[in-house]
């Protein structure tokens, strides 16, 4: 089997949510003295772009961007220890989590799921994340954006107290503030002073790349 | 904003929405902001209080109604009281609606171990019935009540945690099956205690949305058992019910309908012009005027605005139209704005024949 031939069934296997299959040819990738980094941008992160695709035109859910990303993670869980350090690039940094008092969190994994398969750095906090965890989490790794999310209209007030937070301390300008989740609008981002609200999570991450200068 | 005379009613909540239910002329649109617990906090009750006290709920229900005069009262065990009683813990706070603390399953085999509930026994179950029985027979005579619990498909993936569930609809379908039939049953046996007070049960089913799974995926494993319901509910009170599911919907409006539901209940994020366009022959529609930006965050002015976009669009719809909020009104919000989203009903959405 070729190189090329090892990545097209890696990516056919991860869009087909076979995850065993992926963490199979993976191994076979380093048997071929295949660089892990090449197997990581040609095959595993190619092939959650084409689930990103498919979620975008409404072919694929949750439950199928669920597996794929099971599948990824199996095959990067693989390949990662024999990453190289200078094949890591700058990426875009993010802190992302949703806030104090919600733990509905499976918005917030679609978009950590989407963000980390188009190679951005993703530190995920959790659900029901502190407040200032927020913020400290942001600074310890001098994040590039900060992302927070709620299905609850009872704890969507959280976010703007993050961003007064930052006020605060000064460091506002420092970040970008993403806020998305059930009760949320542009209406609501405005009102907090949020940079962006998106209501989807592949729109999310084509925003953070456009904020960030990136092209996508 | 200009003095805007709000004209008077003319039929009491019980009266209108009687008179609603079969086809008769009404004085305005009938108006239902869904309230339920959304102001035990007002009343000084913690919401923890409220979920194990049936004197707490029905002093609530009953102040909510007289401070506002909605066109029905609702109490329900929420999405996670089928749950709860098929052996979820739950977490209780003062100022929010419970959460799942540790799921009824960790693993398929355990599906084999859940029981169908006993509506009496079972939880906190009995609590909302007993509740439901005094305030029908205190507010009976002038305001409909009402009750929503979860569907089976939203109670199933509490059972087991939502994203476990969501994978396991790929690849585990027959144990998914099973686990539908137990919460299928358990909604069954609540759904006959409530009719058993005379009272028709409402299905909320969030999990269900369109933002979450496919068309199909919601004829494979909702469709089915939301129809068993409303098989249930049509065969005990002569109609289908009121349906309710968060977020989009647009894709699956001609399945819930499939499923024999009477009403559509739809949320903020899609349009009800398109439903009472694509749909007005086949269900009574209901919404969606957006509970956050407008109703909680609105000024007077935004939530008269609201209303009047909202019965602009649906107001005259064939099967009637019911002017609601998108979701709950929030925990927190200010009841003079609700008192401001029904008195714009009163104006916008008046039907007497002879209009001024």
């Amino acid at each position: 089997m070729s190189k090329n031939e090892l990545f097209d069934e890696i990516r056919e296997n991860l869009i087909e949510m076979e995850e065993d299959a992926v963490i199979e040819l993976c191994k076979k990738s380093l048997e071929m003295k295949i660089p892990a980094i090449e197997t990581i941008n040609e095959a595993l992160i190619k092939g959650m772009d084409e689930v990103s695709k498919l979620y975008e035109e409404e072919e694929y859910f949750l439950p199928e961007i669920l597996m794929c990303s099971d599948a990824m993670n199996g095959g990067l869980d693989v390949v990662k220890p024999h990453l190289n350090k200078s094949d890591m690039e700058d990426p875009i940094k993010v802190v992302i989590g949703v806030v104090e008092g919600d733990t509905h969190d499976i918005g917030k994994n679609l978009v950590k799921i989407l963000m980390e398969a188009s190679g951005m750095e993703v530190h995920d906090l959790g659900r029901d994340v502190p407040l200032d965890a927020f913020v400290n989490k942001a600074v310890e790794v001098s994040s590039d954006l900060i992302v927070m999310s709620t299905l609850m209209s009872t704890t969507m007030d959280g976010m703007g107290k993050v961003i007064s937070k930052l006020e605060a301390k000064g460091i506002r300008d420092q970040f970008k503030v993403f806020i998305g989740g059930g009760p949320i609008s542009q209406f609501y981002a405005d009102r907090i002073g949020a940079d962006v609200y998106t209501n989807d999570a592949s729109d999310a991450v084509r925003e953070a790349k456009k904020m960030m200068g990136r092209a996508s | 904003m200009k003095n805007i005379i709000i004209p008077k009613d003319e039929m009491t909540p019980l009266e209108r929405m009687t008179a609603f239910a079969s086809g008769d002329a009404i004085d305005r649109v009938p108006c239902c902001p869904f309230t339920g617990e959304s102001f035990a906090n007002y009343f000084g009750y913690g919401l923890d209080a409220y979920n194990h006290s049936t004197d707490i709920i029905t002093d609530t229900i009953i102040r909510t109604y007289e401070l506002l005069r909605p066109d029905n009262c609702s109490i329900g065990p929420g999405l996670h009281g089928l749950p709860e009683a098929m052996g979820c813990e739950l977490q209780f706070f003062k100022n929010d609606i419970p959460r799942v603390h540790k799921t009824a399953i960790q693993d398929y085999k355990d599906i084999d171990k859940l029981r169908p509930i006993d509506p009496y026994k079972d939880g906190r179950l009995n609590l909302y019935l007993e509740s439901l029985k005094i305030v029908q027979n205190k507010l009976g005579k002038e305001v409909s009540i009402g009750n929503t619990i979860g569907g089976p498909f939203t109670t199933a993936a509490l059972l087991f945690g939502t994203e476990p569930f969501l994978k396991a609809l790929i690849k585990e379908k027959e144990h998914i099956h099973k686990l539908l039939e137990v919460s299928l049953q358990s909604t069954l046996n609540f759904i006959d205690a409530v009719i058993d007070l005379g009272i028709a049960p409402g299905l909320a089913d969030p999990i269900a949305s369109s933002h979450l799974i496919s068309r199909k995926m919601y004829r494979e494993f909702v469709l089915p058992y939301t129809k068993k319901c409303q098989d249930r509910i049509r065969e005990r009170t002569g109609s289908g019910s009121v349906l309710h599911i968060c977020g989009k919907t647009k894709p699956i409006w001609s399945d819930m309908i499939e499923t024999g539901i009477s009403g559509l209940s739809l949320d903020n994020q899609d349009d009800i012009g398109l439903l009472r366009k694509q749909h007005e022959n086949d269900v009574v529609v209901i919404g969606n005027v957006d509970p956050v930006s407008i109703i909680k965050y609105g000024a007077k002015e935004d939530i008269y605005r609201g209303v009047e976009e909202c019965c602009e669009k649906a107001l005259g719809s064939q099967r009637g139209f019911v002017l609601a909020s998108g979701c709950d009104i929030p925990i927190g919000t200010d009841p003079e704005n609700v008192k401001h989203f029904i008195n714009a009903a009163r104006i916008y959405g008046n039907m007497r024949s002879n209009q001024i």
